[in-house]
């Protein structure tokens, strides 16, 4: 079967393209998204997205949705796992999609995961060799995100306001900030829930698009894209997007440090 | 069952945390533990660490909360088996595969769920719950409605940091340190870049680093919604540090249990709080989002803390002589204060001080260096000199 994409939207039309779907980030459950979608505006038997962890209010307004669920809702891809508890006690036949930040970094995480949910999105912090060895040992398809501004952190602050209060300064909402001493820049984004910290580069993992998987993630949310179809003409013809990273495909992470006085 | 849960980074902070009033420790192995680069319990630590608190009729909980990586899982399972043989009362844990793993194996130990996990609320907690967790170290960012909201739905017992260092961030779903450093925070490298200093397109840097968590005043209210434990964060914090917190909220808790909690005594604890921590604290989540009073705006602004001087060593009773290893400056003339696990906090002010050859001498100057001084109040071992912070009748 050949692989389906899922694809947050950006500002753009949306029109249909052939083996995609849209993943609509849903009003109200979400973190540091441009746009957000409310159940009743979506097309019938959609993809809907929860990317943040839901306190006690937030899951109790998002168990009212539960009526519009059989119609509106295709499959969902989630953070918290509040929501298979509650997608499993009203027994709703929704597809279950876990993309836990940061959460999926081996094939047994996965595994784990996979006993309750139909699929998984692999974390986007690990090698390329290791999602080459978790493909190969998953006991169902997951998911990759291929291409979007890597999320990186997100907070329940609002760190944008909080900044220009305490600084007296108006408020604005997207900065880029860099980091003194590593130049690394970072998009910020706030919103009612918090802040998201997003790479200012988009990180382009088209090396997996021959992979075996259950969807790929793209995200488009932050792009300035008119045509979806044409973005993914593109896309899938491999041209070149400026100003892409590789995120960690290629970056192995260390945890322990060396011992002082050097290496041993 | 109301636990005060002490962080202990190795076994002499374990055993200064259990002497001073916890109820429980936890701690991080060699391996698999988010303070990769702590000193850490070797296998022979966990061992005496476990039936020095057994003996005492205290428990061990053994952090395993990284999220693995595909090579981190070698020697997990055999070192899961280890750490019930030893003993230990718990693992705390993260990631989905170690819960699993640890109920395959059906080991006798408890599964709590870390708070790197970030449950805020109910129906999370029943998922974990059904997979056989015990107990869940809530989100720091729950608030008091999500934490009665929980208990009232599963059950469970609750645990809940009170005070120490906060992340700018859900605990877990942040890799700052990853791209910046190339340390991956979630298998205990991290390097605190929501600390650090960003600039912006406007003058004043930004700069996110939150003020630390400090519940004292809420502890009632915590028993009251449902917490049962209560969790200090500092595994790489000091044996003063230690001491001075875990007594504070024991003899707060204590009091509670007692029903003879007066206000002198949250201000007289809140003070000692604030004295001995080196950053500003708040009750931050608890009550409301925080705001930019809960946070710092230029990086790190910590201060550090000198009032530690020394340590008991010994007390003789005939000589009427304290023997004490030294941790800071003091002289003739200072007046300090001793306090313990097992007793009132007391002032006294040094008239004497003899070196190890019994010699008089005006101060003590060198790191660790053992001196006696003249003292009628017998003490005991492991009993603390510090600065006097301030008069138990002045006006807090």
């Amino acid at each position: 079967m050949k692989n389906r994409f899922l694809i947050i939207p950006g500002k753009c039309t949306l029109e249909k393209v052939s083996n995609c779907d849209f993943l609509f980030p849903l009003q109200g459950f979400c973190v540091g998204m441009s746009q957000t979608f409310s159940l009743e505006s979506i097309p019938d038997c959609s993809y809907v997205y929860v990317n943040c962890l839901l306190d006690s209010i937030q899951i109790e307004e998002f168990q009212k949705l539960l009526p519009l669920f059989p119609k509106k809702v295709k499959g969902i891809v989630f953070e918290d796992l509040g929501i298979l508890n509650i997608l499993q006690e009203n027994h709703l036949h929704v597809e279950t999609i876990f993309y836990g930040t940061h959460a999926i970094c081996s094939s047994y995480t996965a595994n784990a995961f996979l006993q309750d949910v139909d699929t998984v999105i692999l974390s986007n912090d690990i090698t390329k060799e290791e999602i080459e060895k978790i493909l190969q040992k998953v006991t169902k398809k997951v998911g990759l995100y291929i291409f979007g501004h890597l999320p990186y952190m997100y907070s329940r602050r609002t760190l944008l306001t909080n900044y220009s209060k305490h600084y007296s300064l108006d408020y604005k909402n997207q900065r880029i900030v860099k980091e003194q001493f590593s130049k690394q820049e970072f998009l910020v984004v706030e919103d009612a829930y918090g802040t998201m910290f997003y790479d200012t580069r988009v990180f382009d993992g088209r090396v997996f698009l021959e992979k075996d998987v259950s969807y790929f993630l793209i995200d488009l949310h932050l792009e300035n894209i008119s045509s979806v179809k044409n973005f993914m003409d593109d896309f899938l013809r491999g041209k070149d997007f400026p100003n892409s990273t590789d995120g960690f495909l290629y970056r192995k992470t260390i945890y322990r440090l060396p011992p002082k006085g050097g290496a041993k | 069952m109301i636990e005060l849960l002490a962080p202990a980074g190795d076994l002499e902070k374990l055993k200064f945390a259990l002497l001073y009033g916890a109820d429980a420790v936890y701690v991080g192995g060699q391996n698999y533990s988010l303070r990769a680069n702590a000193k850490n319990f070797s296998l022979e630590d966990l061992h005496e660490g476990v039936l020095y608190a057994h003996l005492l009729g205290k428990k061990v909980y053994v952090t395993v909360n990284i999220i693995f990586h595909e090579d981190d899982i070698f020697g997990l399972e055999d070192y899961l088996k280890e750490l019930d043989k030893i003993g230990v009362d718990a693992i705390i844990v993260s990631d989905l595969y170690v819960v699993r793993l640890a109920v395959i194996l059906g080991l006798s130990l408890e599964v709590h769920l870390s708070t790197q996990a970030s449950v805020l609320n109910e129906n999370a907690a029943l998922f974990y719950k059904e997979m056989g967790v015990k107990r869940i170290v809530l989100a720091r960012e729950a608030n008091v409605r999500d934490i009665q909201k929980i208990k009232e739905k599963t059950g469970l017992d609750l645990e809940c940091f009170v005070h120490g260092a906060m992340c700018t961030s859900f605990s877990g779903r942040c890799v700052l340190s990853n791209v910046v450093t190339n340390r991956d925070a979630n298998r205990g490298g991290c390097a605190q870049v929501c600390r650090f200093t960003f600039d912006t397109d406007e003058s004043p840097c930004f700069s996110m680093t939150s003020k630390d968590l400090n519940m004292i005043s809420y502890i009632e209210e915590m028993i009251h919604v449902g917490v049962n434990s209560f969790k200090v964060e500092g595994r790489m914090r000091g044996i003063y540090y230690i001491a001075t917190v875990i007594l504070a909220y024991r003899r707060i808790i204590d009091k509670i249990l007692t029903h003879s909690l007066t206000d002198f005594d949250k201000k007289y604890y809140l003070k000692v709080l604030n004295r001995v921590a080196n950053r500003e604290s708040a009750p931050q989540f608890f009550k409301e989002l925080p705001t930019e009073k809960e946070q710092y705006f230029l990086g790190r602004e910590e201060v550090s803390n000198q009032d530690f001087l020394g340590l008991v060593l010994e007390y003789d009773e005939k000589a009427k002589k304290v023997k004490i290893e030294q941790r800071n400056y003091f002289k003739i003339g200072d007046v300090v204060e001793f306090f313990g696990p097992d007793m009132e906090t007391f002032s006294y002010t040094i008239h004497k001080i003899e070196n190890d050859l019994g010699e008089s001498i005006e101060v003590a100057n060198h790191p660790n260096m053992i001196v006696y001084l003249p003292i009628d109040k017998p003490l005991k071992k492991f009993d603390i000199m510090r600065v006097k912070l301030f008069d138990k009748d002045e006006d807090l």
